[in-house]
């Protein structure tokens, strides 16, 4: 006979496992430490990305005037110039992407602790 | 109202039974419009301009996920705009490149949001995104209503200057890609409108949040207004009142798909509130229940005449 208990509970496990559990799941199998360093490493990599393609389109933007300075000026004061406003840069976006990577890791804990308790519920409808 | 409701069930219910072939039929009819959209207005090259191709790949976007149908429109658009020169192309491709860097960081799963922003813009009703997203999903997804913003107010550009980029092959290339490049950033007024739309969802998110009667519909009042008078006292800024009346007949409208979006997904009953009190070992709890005002839909009785007999 159908046990409808059972059933209740095996459909919600069920749901979180294909929905939002696909990606806390995995996710909840790192340390604290862990998850936010790979979200450092991909924000980082990603951040990189974004300043080249943001510089490359400024610099464009401003080729006249940067050609005209440029001539002036030292090329180790350009580079010097360059790597600050980079280093602020990926400073800004990791942080954001710390916060975030932090809320997310707090969801996922939250919502596996509920997952949890569906699977004991449930190991304890089939004894 | 009572009916309205009850069309609001058999409408769910109706989504919920045939879910697939809806997710289908709403993805196909976004991106036959966004294909259609880049065919006509934006169709500078002349290998790519047959009308099977949106077509197709409207058809083939219907069963891919949000987020590389997406993608595949953006390349559609970058093999359109080859039309008026590499440069072009090189920013645009760099430009989309960095929607997706911010949306797949930021709010990954609102691929779609990147295709309707333009969509919408070209249909006036850009102002009920910041807000609807603002209600359903928070501040984060204003991310891709930005990203979009920027990316039609550039299209939007290039159609207006192709002249530009097509029958100046004397002109030195960079300073072609520095013309394609003051198109997006000279243009203050985009600025100000992915500012207002940035403002609005995050007043809206916060207002959402927050546990006083009528969360939802103060969030959109505000939410309308805020973004309403921030663009307004922008454009008196920049001396260009040009539109105003399309942003209050658009602000207008925004309040009414706005206000559908609560009705089909935050209707409480403010008047059977329930507050209850209890404690556990760590904390005392003070409960606010507030219900939804749900109605059964109907049931269709059938009244057979005759008798079987007779079959």
């Amino acid at each position: 006979m159908v046990n409808e208990g059972r059933v209740r509970t095996m459909t919600r496990a069920a749901i979180f496992e294909e929905g939002k559990g696909k990606k806390a799941i995995p996710a909840g199998g790192y340390y604290r430490s862990d998850y936010m360093f790979i979200q450092l490493l991909k924000g980082f990599f990603w951040g990189t990305i974004a300043f080249g393609l943001l510089a490359g389109l400024v610099v464009l933007y401003g080729m006249d005037s940067l050609m005209a300075k440029a001539a002036t000026m030292d090329p180790m004061q350009i580079v010097v110039m360059a790597a600050v406003t980079y280093v602020l840069f990926i400073v800004a976006y990791l942080v954001i992407c710390c916060i975030r990577g932090y809320r997310i890791y707090q969801r996922n804990e939250k919502e596996i602790k509920i997952y949890e308790k569906m699977l004991k519920r449930l190991e304890k409808l089939y004894e | 109202m009572n009916k309205l409701l009850e069309m609001k069930t058999n409408l769910i219910g109706f989504v919920e039974k045939n879910e697939a072939l809806a997710k289908a039929i709403s993805r196909f009819v976004l991106m036959l419009t966004a294909y259609l959209l880049v065919f006509f207005l934006l169709g500078f090259y002349a290998k790519v301009h047959k009308p099977v191709l949106p077509v197709a790949f409207a058809v083939i976007s219907a069963f891919l996920p949000v987020g590389i149908g997406t993608m595949l429109l953006s390349a559609f658009l970058l093999l359109n705009l080859y039309g008026l020169g590499i440069e072009v192309t090189a920013v645009a491709a760099a430009l989309l490149l960095l929607c997706y860097i911010l949306y797949f960081r930021f709010a990954p799963g609102k691929g779609y949001l990147l295709a309707m922003t333009p969509i919408a813009w070209m249909f006036r009703i850009p102002y009920a995104l910041p807000v609807t997203e603002g209600l359903i999903s928070g501040a984060g997804s204003a991310v891709p209503v930005m990203m979009g913003t920027v990316v039609y107010y550039f299209l939007k550009a290039l159609r207006a200057n192709p002249s530009l980029f097509v029958g100046e092959e004397s002109q030195n290339p960079l300073a072609r890609f520095s013309a394609v490049v003051k198109l997006i950033i000279d243009n203050k007024e985009m600025w100000l409108v992915v500012g207002a739309f940035m403002l609005t969802a995050l007043v809206v998110s916060v207002i959402r949040k927050t546990s006083i009667r009528n969360a939802w519909r103060l969030a959109i009042y505000v939410g309308v207004v805020i973004q309403t008078v921030t663009i307004l006292i922008g454009k008196l800024v920049l001396g260009s009142m040009d539109g105003v009346i399309g942003l209050m007949v658009g602000s207008v409208i925004s309040l009414g798909i706005d206000l559908v979006v609560e009705f089909f997904l935050f209707h409480l009953d403010y008047s059977r509130v329930e507050r209850v009190q209890f404690e556990d070992d760590y904390y005392y709890y003070y409960v606010k229940a507030v219900p939804k005002v749900t109605v059964r839909a109907r049931e269709k009785k059938v009244t057979t005449f005759g008798s079987q007999g007779n079959d």
